[in-house]
Protein backbone atom coordinates (compact mmCIF):
# COMPACT_ATOMS: atom_id res chain seq x y z
CA UNK A 1 0.00 0.00 0.00
CA UNK A 2 1.24 3.43 -0.84
CA UNK A 3 2.25 5.98 1.85
CA UNK A 4 0.13 8.84 2.24
CA UNK A 5 3.25 10.95 1.29
CA UNK A 6 3.10 8.89 -1.57
CA UNK A 7 -0.20 9.84 -2.62
CA UNK A 8 -0.16 13.39 -1.84
CA UNK A 9 2.62 13.44 -4.19
CA UNK A 10 0.51 11.83 -6.83
CA UNK A 11 -2.37 14.01 -6.08
CA UNK A 12 -0.37 17.72 -6.78
CA UNK A 13 0.38 15.81 -10.35
CA UNK A 14 -3.56 15.66 -10.99
CA UNK A 15 -4.97 18.36 -13.22
CA UNK A 16 -6.99 20.84 -11.52
CA UNK A 17 -10.19 19.79 -12.40
CA UNK A 18 -9.32 16.03 -11.76
CA UNK A 19 -8.36 17.40 -8.20
CA UNK A 20 -11.39 19.18 -7.63
CA UNK A 21 -13.60 15.33 -8.49
CA UNK A 22 -11.28 13.87 -5.64
CA UNK A 23 -11.83 16.80 -3.32
CA UNK A 24 -15.75 15.89 -3.68
CA UNK A 25 -15.58 12.65 -3.63
CA UNK A 26 -13.34 13.42 -0.11
CA UNK A 27 -15.78 15.40 1.26
CA UNK A 28 -18.79 13.03 0.34
CA UNK A 29 -16.78 10.26 1.81
CA UNK A 30 -15.77 11.88 5.00
CA UNK A 31 -19.43 12.67 5.51
CA UNK A 32 -20.51 9.58 4.88
CA UNK A 33 -18.77 8.02 6.88
CA UNK A 34 -20.10 10.51 9.89
CA UNK A 35 -22.03 9.09 12.53
CA UNK A 36 -25.41 11.35 13.04
CA UNK A 37 -26.43 10.80 16.60
CA UNK A 38 -29.42 12.18 17.74
CA UNK A 39 -27.59 14.94 20.52
CA UNK A 40 -25.41 16.32 17.15
CA UNK A 41 -29.04 16.32 15.12
CA UNK A 42 -30.19 17.96 17.89
CA UNK A 43 -27.80 20.60 17.96
CA UNK A 44 -27.81 21.18 13.83
CA UNK A 45 -31.60 21.72 14.13
CA UNK A 46 -30.83 24.48 16.88
CA UNK A 47 -28.55 26.29 14.66
CA UNK A 48 -30.90 26.24 11.93
CA UNK A 49 -33.59 27.52 14.12
CA UNK A 50 -31.20 30.28 15.11
CA UNK A 51 -30.12 30.87 11.66
CA UNK A 52 -33.70 31.49 10.46
CA UNK A 53 -34.97 33.80 13.63
CA UNK A 54 -31.72 35.85 13.03
CA UNK A 55 -30.00 35.02 16.30
CA UNK A 56 -26.17 34.85 14.50
CA UNK A 57 -23.04 36.76 13.62
CA UNK A 58 -20.95 36.98 10.87
CA UNK A 59 -17.63 36.17 12.22
CA UNK A 60 -14.59 38.65 10.54
CA UNK A 61 -11.41 37.48 9.99
CA UNK A 62 -12.65 33.58 8.38
CA UNK A 63 -9.52 32.71 6.80
CA UNK A 64 -9.69 32.31 2.82
CA UNK A 65 -7.65 29.87 0.41
CA UNK A 66 -5.94 31.31 -2.70
CA UNK A 67 -3.90 29.37 -4.80
CA UNK A 68 -1.34 32.11 -6.54
CA UNK A 69 1.69 32.20 -8.73
CA UNK A 70 4.51 34.04 -8.51
CA UNK A 71 8.32 34.74 -9.48
CA UNK A 72 10.40 31.90 -8.99
CA UNK A 73 12.71 34.32 -7.45
CA UNK A 74 10.37 35.85 -5.22
CA UNK A 75 9.59 32.13 -4.35
CA UNK A 76 13.27 31.39 -3.36
CA UNK A 77 13.98 34.63 -1.38
CA UNK A 78 10.37 33.41 0.18
CA UNK A 79 11.80 30.18 1.20
CA UNK A 80 15.49 31.92 2.22
CA UNK A 81 13.42 34.19 4.90
CA UNK A 82 11.57 30.84 6.22
CA UNK A 83 14.65 28.85 6.51
CA UNK A 84 16.22 31.54 8.30
CA UNK A 85 13.50 31.29 10.88
CA UNK A 86 11.54 34.49 10.10
CA UNK A 87 8.39 32.22 9.30
CA UNK A 88 7.07 29.50 10.19
CA UNK A 89 5.70 28.77 6.80
CA UNK A 90 5.63 30.23 3.32
CA UNK A 91 2.32 31.13 3.83
CA UNK A 92 3.05 33.16 6.63
CA UNK A 93 5.45 35.27 4.96
CA UNK A 94 2.72 35.96 1.75
CA UNK A 95 0.42 36.78 4.61
CA UNK A 96 2.81 39.27 6.37
CA UNK A 97 3.57 40.66 3.13
CA UNK A 98 0.13 41.22 1.88
CA UNK A 99 -1.01 42.79 5.40
CA UNK A 100 2.13 45.45 5.27
CA UNK A 101 1.16 46.12 1.81
CA UNK A 102 -2.44 46.91 2.68
CA UNK A 103 -1.76 48.57 5.78
CA UNK A 104 0.35 51.29 3.45
CA UNK A 105 -0.85 51.52 0.59
CA UNK A 106 -4.73 52.70 0.43
CA UNK A 107 -6.73 52.94 -3.34
CA UNK A 108 -7.72 56.21 -2.77
CA UNK A 109 -3.89 57.54 -1.09
CA UNK A 110 -2.51 55.80 -4.33
CA UNK A 111 -5.30 57.56 -6.76
CA UNK A 112 -4.07 60.72 -5.20
CA UNK A 113 -0.54 60.07 -5.63
CA UNK A 114 -0.83 59.47 -9.45
CA UNK A 115 -2.91 62.26 -9.96
CA UNK A 116 -0.12 64.40 -8.59
CA UNK A 117 1.96 63.03 -10.56
CA UNK A 118 0.29 63.09 -13.57
CA UNK A 119 0.00 66.64 -12.94
CA UNK A 120 3.05 67.52 -12.77
CA UNK A 121 4.33 65.57 -15.94
CA UNK A 122 1.58 67.58 -18.03
CA UNK A 123 2.26 70.84 -16.29
CA UNK A 124 5.04 70.84 -14.45
CA UNK A 125 8.01 73.64 -14.77
CA UNK A 126 11.09 71.39 -15.03
CA UNK B 1 15.92 70.18 -25.79
CA UNK B 2 19.11 70.21 -22.88
CA UNK B 3 18.66 68.47 -19.78
CA UNK B 4 17.10 70.49 -16.84
CA UNK B 5 19.22 71.08 -13.84
CA UNK B 6 16.41 69.16 -12.10
CA UNK B 7 18.19 66.56 -9.74
CA UNK B 8 16.21 63.43 -9.19
CA UNK B 9 16.20 60.92 -6.43
CA UNK B 10 15.11 57.44 -8.23
CA UNK B 11 13.06 54.56 -6.46
CA UNK B 12 13.22 51.25 -8.64
CA UNK B 13 9.32 51.74 -9.82
CA UNK B 14 10.59 53.93 -12.93
CA UNK B 15 13.63 52.10 -13.18
CA UNK B 16 11.76 48.88 -13.43
CA UNK B 17 9.03 50.18 -15.38
CA UNK B 18 10.67 52.38 -17.75
CA UNK B 19 13.30 49.62 -18.39
CA UNK B 20 10.40 47.45 -19.60
CA UNK B 21 8.97 49.71 -22.00
CA UNK B 22 12.79 49.93 -23.28
CA UNK B 23 13.04 53.16 -22.53
CA UNK B 24 15.42 53.86 -19.67
CA UNK B 25 16.84 56.56 -21.76
CA UNK B 26 14.13 59.11 -20.83
CA UNK B 27 15.64 59.27 -17.15
CA UNK B 28 18.80 61.00 -18.75
CA UNK B 29 16.77 64.12 -18.72
CA UNK B 30 17.66 64.98 -15.16
CA UNK B 31 20.82 66.86 -14.54
CA UNK B 32 21.92 64.25 -12.17
CA UNK B 33 19.45 60.95 -10.49
CA UNK B 34 20.62 59.88 -7.15
CA UNK B 35 19.70 56.60 -6.89
CA UNK B 36 20.12 54.88 -3.74
CA UNK B 37 22.38 51.45 -3.50
CA UNK B 38 19.16 49.49 -2.06
CA UNK B 39 16.89 50.70 -5.22
CA UNK B 40 19.58 49.58 -7.66
CA UNK B 41 20.35 46.05 -6.35
CA UNK B 42 16.15 45.69 -5.89
CA UNK B 43 15.74 47.10 -9.65
CA UNK B 44 18.57 44.38 -11.09
CA UNK B 45 16.54 42.03 -8.62
CA UNK B 46 13.41 42.36 -10.98
CA UNK B 47 15.80 43.28 -14.17
CA UNK B 48 18.96 41.41 -14.05
CA UNK B 49 19.13 42.32 -17.69
CA UNK B 50 19.13 45.94 -17.07
CA UNK B 51 21.67 48.20 -18.51
CA UNK B 52 22.26 51.00 -16.00
CA UNK B 53 25.43 52.33 -17.92
CA UNK B 54 23.03 53.82 -20.81
CA UNK B 55 22.14 56.86 -17.86
CA UNK B 56 25.58 58.50 -17.12
CA UNK B 57 23.59 61.11 -15.32
CA UNK B 58 23.24 58.32 -12.62
CA UNK B 59 24.97 58.17 -9.31
CA UNK B 60 25.02 55.61 -6.92
CA UNK B 61 24.17 56.50 -3.03
CA UNK B 62 25.43 54.07 -0.76
CA UNK B 63 24.11 55.71 2.50
CA UNK B 64 21.40 57.98 1.94
CA UNK B 65 20.95 60.44 4.40
CA UNK B 66 18.88 59.49 7.67
CA UNK B 67 15.46 60.14 8.62
CA UNK B 68 14.60 61.82 11.46
CA UNK B 69 12.47 60.30 13.94
CA UNK B 70 9.08 61.91 12.99
CA UNK B 71 9.63 61.36 9.40
CA UNK B 72 10.69 57.43 10.03
CA UNK B 73 7.68 56.65 11.69
CA UNK B 74 5.59 57.91 8.94
CA UNK B 75 7.33 56.35 5.83
CA UNK B 76 7.46 52.95 8.21
CA UNK B 77 3.99 53.55 8.46
CA UNK B 78 3.44 54.11 5.19
CA UNK B 79 5.81 51.52 3.66
CA UNK B 80 7.76 54.09 2.09
CA UNK B 81 10.59 52.56 0.04
CA UNK B 82 13.76 52.71 -0.24
CA UNK B 83 14.33 55.63 -3.14
CA UNK B 84 10.98 57.35 -1.19
CA UNK B 85 12.98 57.49 2.36
CA UNK B 86 15.59 59.01 0.55
CA UNK B 87 14.02 61.50 -1.36
CA UNK B 88 12.16 62.17 1.65
CA UNK B 89 15.15 62.65 3.46
CA UNK B 90 16.95 65.02 0.60
CA UNK B 91 13.70 67.38 0.80
CA UNK B 92 13.20 66.23 -2.59
CA UNK B 93 9.52 65.10 -4.19
CA UNK B 94 9.11 61.73 -5.53
CA UNK B 95 7.64 60.77 -9.51
CA UNK B 96 6.75 57.33 -10.43
CA UNK B 97 7.02 56.04 -14.26
CA UNK B 98 3.51 57.91 -15.24
CA UNK B 99 4.82 61.17 -14.47
CA UNK B 100 8.17 60.75 -16.03
CA UNK B 101 6.60 59.45 -19.24
CA UNK B 102 4.31 62.53 -19.16
CA UNK B 103 7.13 64.88 -18.39
CA UNK B 104 9.24 63.41 -21.47
CA UNK B 105 6.55 64.16 -23.55
CA UNK B 106 6.22 67.95 -22.27
CA UNK B 107 10.32 68.30 -22.52
CA UNK B 108 10.25 67.06 -26.53
CA UNK B 109 11.78 63.64 -25.91
CA UNK B 110 8.73 61.66 -26.89
CA UNK B 111 5.77 62.47 -29.45
CA UNK B 112 2.49 63.17 -27.80
CA UNK B 113 1.58 59.37 -30.00
CA UNK B 114 4.73 57.26 -28.29
CA UNK B 115 3.49 59.14 -24.82
CA UNK B 116 -0.05 57.82 -25.56
CA UNK B 117 1.41 54.37 -26.40
CA UNK B 118 3.65 54.38 -23.65
CA UNK B 119 1.05 54.93 -21.54
CA UNK B 120 -1.66 52.04 -23.13
CA UNK B 121 1.24 49.37 -23.12
CA UNK B 122 1.87 50.24 -19.31
CA UNK B 123 -0.34 47.24 -17.90
CA UNK B 124 0.48 44.66 -20.81
CA UNK B 125 4.26 45.33 -21.25
CA UNK B 126 4.98 46.41 -17.65
CA UNK B 127 4.73 45.01 -13.83
CA UNK B 128 3.50 48.38 -13.00
CA UNK B 129 -0.16 47.66 -10.91
CA UNK B 130 -2.99 50.15 -12.21
CA UNK B 131 -6.68 50.10 -12.87
CA UNK B 132 -7.33 49.79 -16.17
CA UNK B 133 -10.53 52.41 -16.09
CA UNK B 134 -8.05 54.63 -13.93
CA UNK B 135 -5.47 54.64 -16.27
CA UNK B 136 -7.88 55.01 -18.85
CA UNK B 137 -8.20 58.49 -17.19
CA UNK B 138 -4.99 59.67 -17.25
CA UNK B 139 -4.75 58.62 -21.36
CA UNK B 140 -8.11 60.87 -21.68
CA UNK B 141 -6.37 63.64 -19.98
CA UNK B 142 -3.01 63.30 -21.59
CA UNK B 143 -4.80 63.43 -25.04
CA UNK B 144 -6.53 66.63 -23.90
CA UNK B 145 -4.04 68.20 -21.97
CA UNK B 146 -0.68 67.48 -23.38
CA UNK B 147 0.58 70.03 -26.10
CA UNK B 148 1.22 68.56 -29.12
Amino acid sequence: MKTLEQLEAEVRKLPPQAQERLRDWLEKLIEDRLELKDDFKAEVESGKKDIAEGRYRVRKGVMKTATIKFPGQLAEQLQKLVEAGWFKTPEAGVVEALRRYLSGHSIELQEKQILADVEWGLHGRD
Amino acid sequence: MAATEIVAVLDAGPLIHLDELGRLGLLSDFKQLLVPQAVMDEALRHRPGMNPDVLSNMEIISHPPPLPADLLKLADEFALHAGERAALAAGFQTHGTIGLILRSQRRGRVSKTEMLQLLRDLPARTTLHIHKDFLAVIVARAETEAIS
